[in-house]
């Protein structure tokens, strides 16, 4: 594999849990600060750039791989917010073919048309979809596309189900050149426990946080205008949470390869933290240690 | 799983399929595959005898990774018409492979859409991870039966169905079908053999008007569980392919029985076999018992053909059986498997099961035997041992097979030829 061409950075999470957001505001933030950046949607419903390039058309690598013409790297990108490169991998119709293949060919694809030589970015952010369920979505982390991963994870038990997941991907794949993990982005954060959670999640797993992202009306707010937060709302205090959460990601060179639990044991520990949190409602005072 | 297989001698699901689809006469095989799932069991067969100097003419969707991605249904759907273009007035079965099966492509729906149309097409959904060869031949018959029979017009009561010999894998099973072919009808009764014969396709329509089915392997019990079930076809399991006159002569008093045959129709047939067997075995067997022929053997074999070998040698040639390794898995029914076991246990010292080249060449070289009769991939340790060797199981590198036979009374004689010659 030649010398990478600016740092390649995997964000994975659960389905819904806030990747296409968060990645995008980094990106944001990224470009704002000057860096040269790409975002790659790897996923089929191809709305990872959405907020980066006001909701405007952009036709999917593999929507051009299906009609077979010759491709530009033109066709399939767009510049969005202070030049952010938007790019989506799209997918087959759903319910037909494989998706986790198709994202392995659109990037691929990318790779032979020297996107990276001739973009020269700094950041190239892969957003890629939902849990990993099979060796196709762990491509970007395992194929040396990626050097790193996030996960992003609110404190909600399945997110955190689907972030052991990425740990175990990560745990196999990195003794043979596969990404290490950066660390988790803690997004959603609402009730006082919440951080806990994860901070506890992150210990037993030998992870850290990369950053805290409030539960915020500003991001749904900023999302319906077609925006990020950067660019709709520059002032707000969340447009601050992501600028330090790029910068962050951006300098962060400390990768671990993360020690998953195993399922008896994240039940359990879930199992205690449900105990935990029923005892602090319920107003058992001795509860309280765990805030 | 952790196991490795050594040169395993077994193809894929896919393959067992394919090669028994391709004995079926008018029936077109169309593998819904990526190229080469179809070409490398034929290549395969044509180094191990089965297929020796036949060309590849199969129709296939050769799927590339752009029908992987957003699935290859209308490859296939393009495909059909193709090929009911090159191929007309024939019937078409679609066969899928891992690849096209892991993608979820919906043949079943295409081929639907095809026989809208008015193409007749089936299909038969075996992708190669299903299994080995035997599971392909006993699920491609299943499906047949399922798709091609039509319920009896008129039942036949002089009407057979012969199952359980696998075209292509068997490297006997042309002329072992043509020869108990000969041996029913000499008796009086009308066969379905389904494979090699130009009436292949509506020995399958019909095959409900038959009064029996006779199954010479358990690889043919499903298809024949099938008739039962839906057509009240009733069936005789054997454990393996008649060979040699006191076996020619208990499936003739089975069939006898089952059907209500006159002793008439039976006696005469049979007397002249027998003559016929007894002539050429009284050339044979004294120069096997004066001889060094007569030592210990192994035998390396699927467990029907194993039964066959076995017993022969032994009933009329007196050599003892050391060693049996089996090549395909057994049936899942364990019962069945524990009464296959026991027999085979009467039969030999030794009853291994195994499909791994290296595990058995390791028996090889170690048993207490003068020869081995199995496949080519036994060949080299029986040499270095400076045993002899003969090909009774797939592959066989320097055999050809079209119609030679090793069954009933005929084969029983062709095989005496080989034991001697194979020295
Ligand atoms: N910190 C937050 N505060 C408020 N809303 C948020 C936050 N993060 C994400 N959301 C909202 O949650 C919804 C889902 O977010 P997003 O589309 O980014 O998730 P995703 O993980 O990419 O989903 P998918 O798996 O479907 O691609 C969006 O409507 C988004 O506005
Ligand atoms: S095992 Fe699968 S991929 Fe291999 S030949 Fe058979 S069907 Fe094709
Ligand atoms: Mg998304």
């Amino acid at each position: 594999m030649p010398e990478k061409i600016g740092k390649h950075i995997a964000i994975y999470g659960k389905g819904g849990i806030g990747k296409s957001t968060t990645t995008s505001n980094i990106s944001a933030a990224l470009a704002e600060a000057g860096y040269k950046v790409i975002q790659i949607g790897c996923d089929p419903k191809s709305d990872s750039t959405n907020t980066l390039r006001g909701n405007n058309y952009l036709p999917t690598v593999l929507d051009s791989l299906r009609e077979g013409n010759q491709i530009h790297i033109e066709d399939i990108s767009v510049s969005g917010f202070h030049g952010v490169l938007c790019i989506e991998s799209g997918g087959p119709v759903p319910g037909v073919g494989c998706a986790g293949r198709g994202i392995n060919a659109a990037v691929s694809l990318l790779q032979e048309l020297n996107l990276f030589e001739e973009f020269q970015p700094d950041y190239v952010l892969y957003d890629v979809l939902g849990d990993v369920v099979c060796g196709g979505f762990a491509v970007p982390i395992r194929d040396g596309i990626t050097d790193r991963a996030y996960v992003v994870s609110s404190s909600d038990f399945m997110a955190i189900y689907a972030a052991n997941n990425l740990f175990k991907a990560i745990n196999k794949y990195a003794p043979t050149g596969g990404a290490k993990l950066g660390g988790v982005i803690a997004n959603s954060i609402t009730a006082g426990y919440s951080r806990s959670i994860i901070d506890d999640f992150t210990k037993k797993t030998g992870t850290t946080v990369a950053g805290y992202v409030d539960r915020s009306l500003v991001v749904q707010q900023s999302e319906l205008y077609g925006k990020t937060v950067i660019e709709a709302n520059p002032e707000s205090e969340q447009a601050d949470i992501y600028r330090r959460l790029a910068k962050h990601i951006a300098e962060n060179d400390e990768l671990v390869v993360p020690n998953p639990l195993g399922s008896a044991d994240l039940r359990d520990w879930a199992r205690e933290w449900g105990d935990k949190i029923y005892n602090l409602q319920a107003g058992v005072v001795d509860g309280r240690e765990v805030m | 799983m952790s196991n490795t297989l050594e040169i395993p001698r077994n193809g894929c699901a896919l393959h067992g399929a394919l090669q028994t689809a391709e004995a079926v006469h008018d029936l077109i095989p169309v593998v819904h595959s990526n190229p080469g799932c179809g070409v490398h069991g034929h290549l395969a067969r044509r180094a191990g005898g089965t297929a020796a100097g036949k060309g590849y003419q199969i129709p296939g969707t050769g799927l590339m990774e752009r029908h992987i991605i957003f699935g290859g249904a209308s490859r296939l759907r393009e495909q059909l018409k193709n090929v009911s273009k090159v191929f007309e007035g024939k019937t078409y079965l679609v066969l899928n492979s891992c690849a096209s099966a892991m993608v979820g492509d919906d043949v079943e729906a295409m081929t639907r859409e095809a026989v809208e149309q008015g193409l007749p097409v089936i299909a038969s959904l075996n992708a190669g991870f299903h299994g080995d060869v035997h599971y392909g031949y006993e699920h491609v018959t299943l499906d047949l039966f399922r798709q091609l029979t039509k319920p009896p017009k008129q039942k036949q009561d002089r009407l057979v169905n012969l199952l359980g010999i696998l075209p292509g894998r068997d490297l006997t099973a042309f002329g072992d079908l043509e020869e108990l072919e000969r041996i029913l009808t000499g008796i009086g009764l009308k066969v379905h053999t389904f494979f090699g014969t130009e009436k292949g396709l509506s020995q399958f329509e019909t095959a409900s008007e038959a009064a029996l089915t006779i199954t010479c392997s358990d690889w043919g019990r499903l298809a024949a569980e099938y008739l039962s079930a839906e057509y009240d076809v009733p069936a005789l399991h054997l454990s393996s392919v008649p060979m040699g006159i006191l076996k020619v002569k208990e499936l003739v008093e089975q069939v006898k029985i089952r059907l209500g045959l006159p002793e008439e129709d039976v006696g005469g047939f049979l007397s002249r076999e027998t003559e016929y067997f007894d002539r050429y075995l009284s050339f044979a067997s004294p120069l096997i018992q004066k001889s060094r022929y007569g030592g210990p053997v192994m035998i390396v074999a699927d467990v029907h053909r194993a039964f066959q070998y076995a017993e022969f040698l032994r009933i009329y040639l007196g050599v003892p059986v050391q060693t049996i390794a089996v090549t395909d898995s057994f049936t899942e029914d364990k019962n069945l498997r524990e009464e296959k076991l026991l027999r085979l246990k009467k039969l030999a010292a030794q009853v291994y099961e195994s499909q791994d080249e290296k595990e058995i060449s390791d028996l090889v070289r170690h048993a207490e035997i003068s020869r081995v009769l199995g496949s080519s991939l036994e060949q080299r340790a029986a040499r270095e041992r400076k045993l002899s060797w003969m090909g009774v199981s797939y592959p066989d590198f320097s055999g050809l097979y079209l119609n030679k036979s090793h069954a009933g009374i005929r084969g029983a004689v062709s095989f005496l030829e080989d034991y001697l010659q194979s020295l």
